[in-house]
């Protein structure tokens, strides 16, 4: 399994007029990888998701780039063949359970509905699969919880099922969109843990959207750095987070000294992504801009063999070595 | 998509309430400075059921009156009332719906009451209340107020409240601001939008209803003309092919409804926007 | 649940209570005002005894309570018949032309507001809200004069818009008063294309005008459930687009039906009109003669029968929305 976006760029054309949320987005996820993908909001990590999924809203629309699954390139295939991906090969956890759900049909309808989506099966197969799939995810009564209907779940136990829905038909990637920000911060950790362990055990790939660094720190190989609609640093999780090359991730790593606290206290704010960008967006932020930084958008240079950032500054003289207080 | 790449604010953007407040504009301007050609009440015997011509642009009717001109004419007349309804609806509705927003049961009894108030077919009960009054169209103002002014309140309570929700209310309170500053100061400047909205769409169902009585003969007194009156008169020619007695106050009574309708959609839009 | 049902005799009491002040709020000496310039002394002396001005104001509401308790609304004052039956012999009518309209308005109307919901922002859905838009500006009795113009007038496609049967057509024995059932029973099927053809004009007029506020509500839920996380989460598990929909409209489902009740409220009152340019002989057409001859009793029988009507509709319509979400359903148990 590899999954290999590249220059990805995602325009919404709005009353306000045309947001650019994804503007040239490259990375990849190896195979029996976990990929984190941080940033702020509106950095374009979700609208990079659903450009890959095809579940941008009618206003969304991908400009250019690919994104090849296994050799496929998801933005160019045909919708139907894309409806064949999802779900089966590509299994997607949402954010927040309650929300993706449906609250009038039962939990076995639902694995139902997603099952007959992609192969014949009846309904006495598809409770078997479900059952087990519930018990995978350790939810103690999946009889009750089939027969049930998602408003009679707790938090934690809905964000189960909903994992159980997308690991069904055995995807080798999976795509999570901040699968514990809408939980209790007491079933997080639970939920991550088990999500990484049913990654691990089945040798899938995985692509997770957060912007808790502890989420990436904890449960991620390797970690994509996104600003402004635009990758600014790729690389291995541990190299990445001992000695930063972008300042912007260094900024990052800087205002979040623990595990489970949100991008914060960052100076200056978001740029305005109704404008075309031009030179480097971090550049109003950064403590290291040059002129020369609003002059062109700095290219993606790779750095060593895994790690890449997009910077022009000659990120190993001049941007310090992260200093943990 | 093409109008995607525009930037706001364009007359594209907002086509409907240009398009709006130029018919509803033209009509008030016509209404008010528009020389008629024929007398609007004294029919010419022998013009009569004439089709469209030059001399007659909207053809006359079975009496002989001038269509165009009757329709310019009942233009007064219905167009003041029905923003007269639609204004003073919103000059009570909006204290009474402000004042729903503060907590206590009370409000939430009265709510109710409005919510059952809402299950009544409203046309019948201006058309009774109309005809019980004395059978004057003026009193229609009384039936519209009734109806309107109780929309406008479930508007203003359910913006308010949400509102409320917001921060800055919050810390309005919290700071000591007394309920009614709150009101008056905090929360009536960012539903002025909803209300203009409101506004129109009261006067598009005013102008309706006073359609729809004057077309049953209901407060009319003839000859002056109205637009219901005006397609009544055409209603039995409409089997006999002599469309155009109907049909020109039919358009007119469909472009104001219309326009002010547009109106309220693109308000809705502008103003949610930046009361978020 | 409970608290809807309270709320239901607390809306008939307020019914009651306006269709009692309607006779209040009129000017002068109602009971002149009825009778009016012609009547001599002995006439309004009658009016007034039987709306009991000659007795005091609580002792006339509280008799005004007691005979509607008893299902006793009097009689008319202009043909002196029973407004209770008049009421059940013209109810039937209105019935059949509300059902027919709401059906063929909510098949018409929900499939443009979905089709413009599912292509939200798209160009389906531009035509579709141009067509809202204006079909909703045209008054209901307009679209009568239009739809008599071209489908009679020019076309004739449909029959002469005077009455439900045509001069050489027999009424069917009265069993229902419903006149579809009567001459299905009475196996008239000569009369029952006849009138069939005779309904298409004034259930088309209510349907068309009914079906841009379905387009209008389906539009709306239909395009917000369709960008809910719910139907991104299904497109996300590969379900077709099909599917798709049908979660979408599961989503819209409650909303629609609540708004259908509104819908049926304002029915009522564009039925009276159109049943009058129809010669339609329904309850709309009845109560609005009644109003005309300023018939009290009648106009009283006619507020309270229609505003019990809607009421009944709403809790109808709750208790489908409650029975169909699960949400609801298991709260109550």
């Amino acid at each position: 399994m590899s999954l290999v976006v590249k220059d990805l760029e995602t325009r919404f054309i709005t009353r306000q007029g045309v947001v650019y949320a994804a503007n040239g987005v490259n990375f990849t996820v190896g195979d029996g990888e976990i990929v984190g993908i941080v940033g702020e909001s509106g950095s374009g990590k979700t609208v990079t998701i659903n450009s890959i999924l095809g579940l941008l809203d009618p206003a969304g629309r991908v400009r250019n780039g690919s994104a090849l699954f296994d050799g496929t390139d998801l933005l160019a295939i045909r919708r139907r063949e894309l409806r064949r991906i999802r779900g089966a090969r590509i299994g997607f956890i949402a954010q927040n359970p309650f929300g993706a759900l449906n609250p009038m049909l039962t939990i076995e309808d639902q694995f139902y509905n997603v099952m007959r989506a992609h192969r014949r099966a009846d309904r006495t197969e598809v409770r078997q699969q479900a059952l087990e799939m519930l018990r995978r995810v350790g939810i103690a009564g999946p009889e009750r919880t089939l027969d049930g209907y998602a408003h009679e779940l707790s938090g934690g136990m809905a964000q189960r099922v909903v994992i159980a829905i997308a690991l069904l038909l055995n995807p080798p990637l999976v795509i999570a969109d901040e699968p514990t920000t809408a939980l209790d911060v007491t079933v997080q950790r639970q939920i991550l843990d088990l999500i990484k362990g049913l990654i691990r055990e089945g040798q899938r790939s995985m692509l997770i959207v957060t912007h808790d660094l502890g989420v990436v720190a904890q449960y991620c190989d390797r970690v994509v750095v996104m600003y402004s609609g635009r990758v600014v640093e790729e690389g291995p999780v541990a190299k990445v987070f001992t000695r930063p090359l972008h300042p912007y991730t260094l900024a990052l790593l800087r205002s979040v000294p623990r595990l489970g606290t949100e991008v914060q206290g960052l100076g200056g704010r978001v740029p305005d992504l109704l404008s075309r960008p031009t030179g480097c967006a971090f550049r109003h932020r950064c403590a290291f801009a040059k002129e020369s930084c609003a002059v062109a958008t700095p290219p993606t240079a790779a750095i060593g063999p895994d790690r890449a950032v997009a910077c022009v500054l000659d990120v190993e003289r001049e941007v310090p070595a992260l200093v943990v207080d | 998509m093409t109008a995607a790449e525009s930037s706001p604010g364009t007359l594209r953007a907002h086509f409907g309430l240009w398009f709006g407040l130029t018919v509803i504009t033209a009509m008030l301007v016509a209404a008010v400075f528009a020389p008629l050609p024929y007398d609007p009440i004294k029919p010419n015997a022998d013009a009569v059921l004439q089709a469209p011509s030059a001399a007659y642009w909207m053809g006359t009717d079975s009496i002989g009156f001038d269509v165009f001109s009757r329709v310019i004419e009942a233009a007064r007349r219905d167009l003041p009332l029905a923003f007269g309804g639609a204004i003073i609806s919103a000059v009570i509705g909006v204290p009474l719906g402000l004042a729903t927003t503060l907590k206590g049961r009370a409000s939430e009894i009265i709510m109710r009451g409005l919510d059952a108030f809402q299950a009544f077919p409203l046309l019948v009960l201006a058309i009774a209340i109309v005809t019980l009054t004395g059978n004057r169209l003026e009193m229609v103002i009384f039936a519209i107020v009734l109806i309107e002014t109780p929309r406008m309140m479930r508007l203003i309570r359910s913006e308010g409240l949400a509102i409320r929700e917001s921060r800055f209310i919050e810390a309005a309170e919290a700071m000591g601001a007394r309920p009614r500053r709150i009101l008056f100061v905090h929360l009536l400047p960012n539903v002025t939008g909803i209300i203009l909205a409101q506004t129109s769409i009261a006067a598009a169902n005013s102008l309706t209803v006073v359609a729809a009585l004057s077309f049953l003969g209901i407060g009319v007194s003839p000859p002056d003309p109205s637009w219901g009156v005006m397609i009544q008169a055409g209603a039995r020619l409409m089997t006999s092919g002599q469309w155009w007695v109907s049909l020109f106050p039919g358009v007119a009574v469909f472009l104001a409804v219309m326009s002010l309708n547009l109106i309220a959609d693109d308000l809705d839009v502008i103003f949610e926007r930046t009361s978020r | 649940m409970l608290r809807r049902l309270i709320i239901i005799p607390i809306s008939l009491f307020f019914v009651v209570a306006f269709s009692y002040a309607l006779v209040e709020i009129m000017p002068g000496d109602p009971a002149l005002a009825i009778a009016g310039n012609t009547a001599n002394e002995r006439e309004v002396a009658i009016i007034r005894a039987e709306l009991g001005l000659d007795r005091p104001f609580d002792e006339r509401f509280v008799r005004f309570f007691t005979d509607i308790a008893q299902g006793d609304l009097g009689r008319s004052f202009f043909d002196g018949q029973i407004v209770s039956h008049e009421i059940t012999r013209y109810f039937p009518a209105s019935v059949e032309i509300m059902v027919l309209s709401l059906l063929f308005a909510g098949l018409i109307g929900l499939s443009l507001g979905a089709l413009a919901g599912y292509f939200r922002q798209r160009a389906p859905d531009s035509v579709a809200r141009i067509v809202i838009t204006a079909l909703q500006a045209v008054p209901e009795f307009l679209i009568a004069l239009l739809l008599i113009f071209f489908i009679f007038y020019l076309w004739r496609w449909a029959p002469a818009p005077i009455g439900r049967l045509s001069l050489t057509d027999t009424y069917p024995p009265v069993v229902t008063n419903f006149l579809f059932i009567d001459l299905i029973l009475a196996g008239d099927w000569n009369g029952l294309r006849s009138t069939a053809h005779r309904s298409v004009l004034p259930v088309a007029t209510l349907a068309i005008g009914t079906a841009a506020y379905f387009a209008k509500v389906a539009r709306a839920t239909i395009g917000a459930a369709m960008s809910s996380k719910q139907v991104q989460f299904a497109r996300a598990c590969g379900l077709s687009e099909f599917k798709v929909l049908q979660y979408a409209l599961l989503q819209a489902r409650g909303p629609i039906i609540t708004y259908t009740a509104i819908l049926v409220a304002a029915l009522v009152g564009g039925a009276s009109i159109i049943e009058t340019m129809f010669s339609w002989r329904g309850l709309g057409q009845w109560g609005l003669q009644a109003i005309l001859n300023k018939d009290v009793p009648a106009i009283q029988g006619f507020v309270i029968a229609t505003g019990s009507f809607t009421m009944i509709v709403y809790l109808a319509l709750d208790l489908v929305v409650a029975a169909l979400d699960p949400r609801i359903r298991h709260d109550r148990g």
